[in-house]
């Protein structure tokens, strides 16, 4: 009995060898010994003290040590290969009469919940999520007060182990769908996952730009998710929910519109949907009316526009592709840098490329025009990869327009329509709500207005209430 | 993606081949053209837009050159020998023919302009007399002469007493074998461009000119021109209505086309001496001005029918009505009947020194 | 079916049905029949009917390899004919300058590349476009009322009955013969027949007011002079005095038009070849070389075309006999 048990300890003291913050404590109480280890970083002391040490020590009948300690977790390890999870967990592990248990004692090392910062809203709730997943869960349920809602947790990782729990409400999410991606995410063979977006790239679809799994940090967000049916995965350390399927509708509004009157917020609405057409659109335009359909463009501005470009020494063309790229290494400069430079780069870039580029003759002022009038319509868009396909189709269209005028715009559009259409999240089309046409989900997401319905497209149980 | 990108730069690579690029820096913008014959030879001025810089500020300004050539097209190619860009004529606000071209082929310019692709169908026709002059007139208002003409007749011609037609309405009056065209006169008074007068056409030939006040009767039967002023003279007092609404009806009764018009009219202003609250006032007004419209368009018609020119249409519509030529413009006596209603004062009570003031 | 699958298939009768009056059914209709043409679309739509209710039954994608050759040379035609008119458009109004074969080859890349994909991605692109195509000719409508002179209408009877008759034949050729692509390919649902004529007489009376409309704003005698009447018309849209001279841009409806027809013919195409030869790469690089000696000898000649603008509706009533021809055969094989 007495050799098992120095066995476990061995073991155990042999497996973390090198692990400086492993703590092992031997206590004897009435002449039996107790053997107490854990992690003294991710263990709060205070709590092993209060609730272990205190409780076994005031005790004299640790027989029943079940009912001695006050903690919830408290797990009885059958098999000593799970110490190193229990231990890794934040749980302390206690040796005694030859078998093993594990009591949580967690230290907080995660910050408080604090307010959105890359969805910020005006209205609507404030909290976000944080790295710890029990609080993001905690933050859903408090919101979904359900039993429907269900949790399906998996370990990813061979290092990491990362807990990863997949959401859905089993009476309206598709059964089909959560089979799917349990089993992609099981599939998952890997040294790692440290954030949300590293399971994005691995189970989303890499050869399109456009995204089909939307990142959120707004527990409410994701709560609307789940009730339209579709799932959520959380990932443990990490802000972020994967909501998925997600279509290209789903990018172009905030859900925050949902707390403003939807006639005020339809015209935003509208408005977004006209930028992300704008955004690919107008550089090519320019450059195709300028260069090919002169005639499309009004007499006086022609005139205006000719004599601003008299001295430019570049084709239009490459006047554009250079103005787009340095604002692309601008933005991007922007973010990269430190809050406190920020606003250098925003200064140098507007004095040199607003007023010296003119001046020196390299660009022409309403080339500048332009290519403002692109960015600050694709700036709307705040997720990262919706601005990175609408810049690849901005490119794709602006080098067909510079070569086939008009045409080259009508060529773009068609392949900009094959490749949306022909495009799938998951099993579903990417193009939806608009093909298929689904006027609930168009509701939803692009053109706001109550309804009492859920998709059918995403569910079979369509009924949301008698509104 | 891949294969998107893939197609992408294929289109781009065959794409060299491209020869419609025009950089915008090459265009010179023709504002106008000016069409004369020189011994058989065609002489085309060509004006183009040019900007002047000064200090922050730039002038549009415009400046001719000529050419020669066999036919329309080698003219145009040698006025543009002397331009370093590429002539751009689709913002062309004017085509000006001198009348020696109009009298020998103007079938020959209809047919060159509405085949060139090159040009829109907006702009307007006209006729100088004197070529030289109206390129050397240099207007206060407007120095370019294709704005010129393009301002005077699309918001001078509220009064009525212009043709508002841009080509393709030209064409389109040209190509139909029962309407004769009437292009605008463009001439200089006092050193300033102005349109007084019109050609009226019997088929290719110039028939003879129209003032003013005929133009206005055209328009009004031709219902094209929305807003006409007529001014009259009754018992030395001049007056001016201003047709509101108009409807032109043909009857055809015993060998005669009847003109049937109706106006409705808007009283525009008035000399003095009239009580204009009195009931008869408006009805001696009514009658009066039915009466001149009637002499005035019976006048005109007997100037057209004399000099065998169908400009007011009349043909055609026997021809759309009948879909034979059982009436002929030329042949059949032609009886006017008008009526006038005035039916708004606009902001006239009454007029200085009329009844109401000699109490 | 699902409904939504059956929309989009029937989007496309507004496509085919309109294709073959790009630059020749528009033009030979309004200067042949002149003003009786509103007779010729009605008699025109109803022959249509009941020449589409023959086609519709009739389906040559379950059929033998011989079969599926004559059709393979019939829709190839079919193809070309399309092709010339969108290349002659291209050519006389975006890309003066520019050699055909250029102006062909992104619109070629684009169709191989759809074809790559299911047919599904076909029909939906189909029924996308066809709700931007009709936006755009909504908007002309609205902008060329103010345009018509109602004097263009008139006389009716302008031309012998036998003309009318012949016309309106005609017509109903150009707007039935792209309809037996149809059959090229599976695709069941309920009351079919009726629901491709209730699509195609809707088509043919958005088809019909854009004739009677640019027959109102131009008239018979000025589009005698035209090759694309349809085009010309646009160029009258005017909107505030500023917006001018957006005909370009409206007529990309007519280039949507063309991309559908051509994509689905070369869908059908593609699958018949994948059968006979069972190699996805023959298809595109056939297409390819054919088509470059095709607009290289032919479309390039003016005489060609010549000849070809006035028997467009012989070839179609050919390749309509043929298919109804071949249709018979195989009726009369399975009854014995």
């Amino acid at each position: 009995m007495v050799n098992g048990m120095n066995k476990i300890v061995k073991y155990i003291n042999q497996e973390f060898k090198e692990c400086n913050d492993l703590i092992y404590k031997k206590i004897n109480i009435n002449l039996k010994n107790i053997h107490i280890f854990y992690l003294e970083t991710l263990v709060s002391g205070d709590r092993v003290n209060d609730y272990i040490l205190k409780a076994i020590s005031n005790n004299s009948s640790i027989l029943n040590i079940f009912k001695v300690i006050p903690s919830p977790h408290f797990i009885y390890i059958d098999n000593k290969d799970k110490i190193e999870f229990y231990l890794f967990n934040g749980y302390t592990i206690i040796i005694l009469f030859n078998k093993i248990y594990a009591v949580e004692a967690k230290a907080e090392l995660d910050r408080s919940i604090t307010e959105s910062t890359t969805e910020p809203s005006l209205y609507g709730p404030k909290d976000s999520f944080v790295e710890n997943i029990q609080k993001n869960l905690g933050l859903i349920k408090r919101r979904l007060k359900t039993r429907h809602l269900k949790n399906n947790v998996q370990f990813v990782g061979r290092e990491t182990k990362t807990i990863i729990n997949i959401l859905y409400i089993d009476n309206i999410t598709d059964m089909n769908l959560v089979k799917d991606i349990e089993k992609k995410i099981k599939n998952i063979d890997i040294d790692g996952i440290l954030d949300a977006g590293v399971l994005k790239k691995i189970i989303g679809n890499n050869k399109n730009p456009f995204p089909i799994i939307k990142l959120s940090e707004r527990p409410d967000l994701i709560c609307n998710s789940l009730l339209n049916g579709k799932l959520v995965i959380l990932v443990d350390n990490s802000p972020f929910a994967l909501i998925l399927p997600s279509f290209l509708a789903d990018f172009f509004n905030p859900n925050t519109d949902n707390y403003i009157k939807s006639i005020n917020s339809n015209f935003l609405r509208l408005l977004r949907v006209l930028c992300f057409f704008l955004s690919i659109i107008i550089p090519a335009f320019y450059i195709a009316s300028t260069n090919y359909n002169q005639e499309t463009i009004p007499l006086p501005l022609l005139i205006n526009f000719s004599t601003q470009r008299s001295g430019v020494p570049f084709p239009a063309i490459v006047e554009a592709l250079i103005m787009l790229i340095i604002c692309e290494i601008l933005k991007e400069s922007d973010l990269r840098f430190p809050n406190s430079y920020g606003s250098a780069i925003s200064i140098l870039g507007a004095l040199i490329l607003g007023e010296a580029a003119v001046n020196a003759g390299i660009v022409s002022p309403i080339m500048i025009i332009v290519v403002s009038i692109t960015y600050i319509t694709s700036l709307i868009f705040t997720d990262n990869d919706i601005t990175g396909a609408i810049r690849l189709w901005r490119f794709i269209f602006l080098l067909l327009a510079a070569f086939y005028g008009l045409y080259g715009i009508c060529i773009s559009i068609i392949l900009f329509l094959i490749n949306i259409i022909s495009y799938k999240s998951f099993y579903y089309n990417y193009s939806f709500p608009i093909k298929p046409t689904d006027f609930t989900y168009i509701k939803e997401t692009l053109f706001s207005k109550n309804t009492n319905k859920r998709s059918k497209y995403l569910t079979k149980n369509t009924t949301r209430g008698n509104l | 993606m891949k294969k998107t990108i893939i197609l992408v730069l294929l289109c781009l690579f065959l794409g060299g081949c491209n020869t419609n690029y025009k950089s915008l820096n090459d265009l010179a913008i023709v504002s106008s053209i000016i069409v004369d014959k020189e011994d058989d030879n065609y002489v085309t001025y060509v004006e183009l837009y040019k900007e002047e810089k000064s200090e922050n500020k730039s002038k549009k300004v415009a400046y001719f050159i000529e050419g020669k050539g066999k036919n329309l097209k080698s003219a145009l190619d040698n006025a543009s020998l002397s331009v370093s860009k590429n002539l751009y004529f689709v913002h062309t606000n004017a085509v000006i023919f001198s009348k020696k071209v109009v009298e020998e082929d103007l079938e020959y310019l209809f047919n060159y302009f509405e085949k060139s692709i090159q040009l829109n169908t907006n702009y307007f026709i006209l006729v100088t007399d004197d070529v030289k002059e109206i390129q050397k007139t240099k207007d206060d208002d407007n120095p370019i002469l294709g704005e010129k003409v393009r301002g005077i007749i699309t918001y001078s011609s509220n009064n009525g007493a212009i043709t508002k037609y841009d080509f393709l309405q030209k064409l389109y009056n040209y190509v139909n074998p029962n309407i004769d065209i009437i292009l605008n006169k463009l001439e200089v008074k006092d050193n300033k461009i102005t349109i007084d007068e019109a050609y009226y056409f019997d088929k290719n030939k110039i028939a003879g000119t129209l003032d003013q006040n005929e133009i206005k009767y055209i328009n009004l039967i031709s219902n094209t021109n929305n807003e006409i002023f007529l001014n009259f003279n009754y018992n030395n007092c001049p007056y001016v209505i201003k047709v509101e609404q108009n409807k032109t009806k043909y009857d055809f009764k015993n060998n005669k086309i009847i003109l049937n018009i109706n106006i409705k009219a808007n009283l525009d202003s008035i000399g003095n001496n009239m009580d204009l609250k009195k009931i008869n006032t408006i009805e001696e007004l009514n009658k009066h001005s039915a009466e001149s419209i009637k002499n005035n368009i019976k006048t005109l018609i007997n100037k057209l029918k004399s000099s065998n020119s169908d400009a007011l249409g009349i043909n055609d519509y026997i021809y759309r009505r009948f879909g034979e030529k059982k009436y002929n413009f030329y042949d059949n006596e032609i009886d006017v009947e008008v009526k006038v209603e005035i039916t708004k004062k606009g902001l006239i009570l009454n007029t200085i020194g009329g009844e109401y003031e000699k109490k | 079916m699902k409904k939504s699958n059956e929309k989009d298939y029937l989007s496309l009768t507004h496509f085919l049905s309109k294709i073959l009056f790009l630059g020749i059914g528009i033009s030979r209709i309004l200067s042949e029949a002149k003003e009786s043409t509103i007779f010729c679309l009605i008699l025109g739509t109803f022959f249509g009917i009941i020449l589409l209710s023959i086609i519709t039954n009739m389906s040559f994608y379950k059929s033998n390899k011989l079969k599926k050759i004559i059709m393979f040379v019939l829709i190839y035609i079919l193809l070309v004919i399309g092709l010339i008119e969108f290349i002659n458009l291209i050519n006389s109004i975006y890309l003066i300058d520019t050699n055909k074969f250029v102006i062909v080859l992104p619109l070629l890349i684009t169709i191989i590349y759809t074809n790559i994909h299911n047919i599904k991605v076909n029909l939906k692109i189909s029924s996308v476009l066809l709700i931007l195509c009709l936006a755009i000719i909504g908007f002309a409508f609205i902008t060329l009322l103010p345009e018509i002179r109602f004097a263009n209408y008139f006389p009716l009877f302008n031309v012998s009955f036998y003309k009318i008759i012949l016309l309106s034949f005609e017509f109903a050729l150009y707007s039935v013969v792209p309809n037996i692509l149809y059959g090229g390919f599976k695709f069941e649902m309920e009351n079919k027949k009726k629901k491709i004529i209730r699509n195609y007489i809707f088509s043919n009376i958005i088809l019909g007011i854009y004739i009677l409309i640019t027959q109102g704003v131009l008239g018979i005698e000025l589009i005698k002079l035209f090759k694309y009447p349809e085009y010309v018309i646009l160029k009258k849209i005017s909107l505030l005095d500023f917006i001018n001279n957006i005909e370009n841009l409206l007529s990309f409806s007519w280039l949507f038009t063309t991309y559908i027809y051509l994509s689905f013919c070369s869908k059908i195409l593609y699958e018949i070849s994948y059968e006979i030869t069972k190699k996805k790469w023959i298809y595109p690089i056939f297409l390819i070389i054919s088509l470059y000696i095709i607009i290289t000898y032919f479309i390039d000649n003016l005489i060609f075309l010549l000849i070809t603008y006035d028997i467009h509706w012989i070839m179609c009533l050919v390749i309509l006999i043929i298919y109804i021809l071949l249709n018979i055969n195989t009726f009369k094989v399975k009854k014995n």
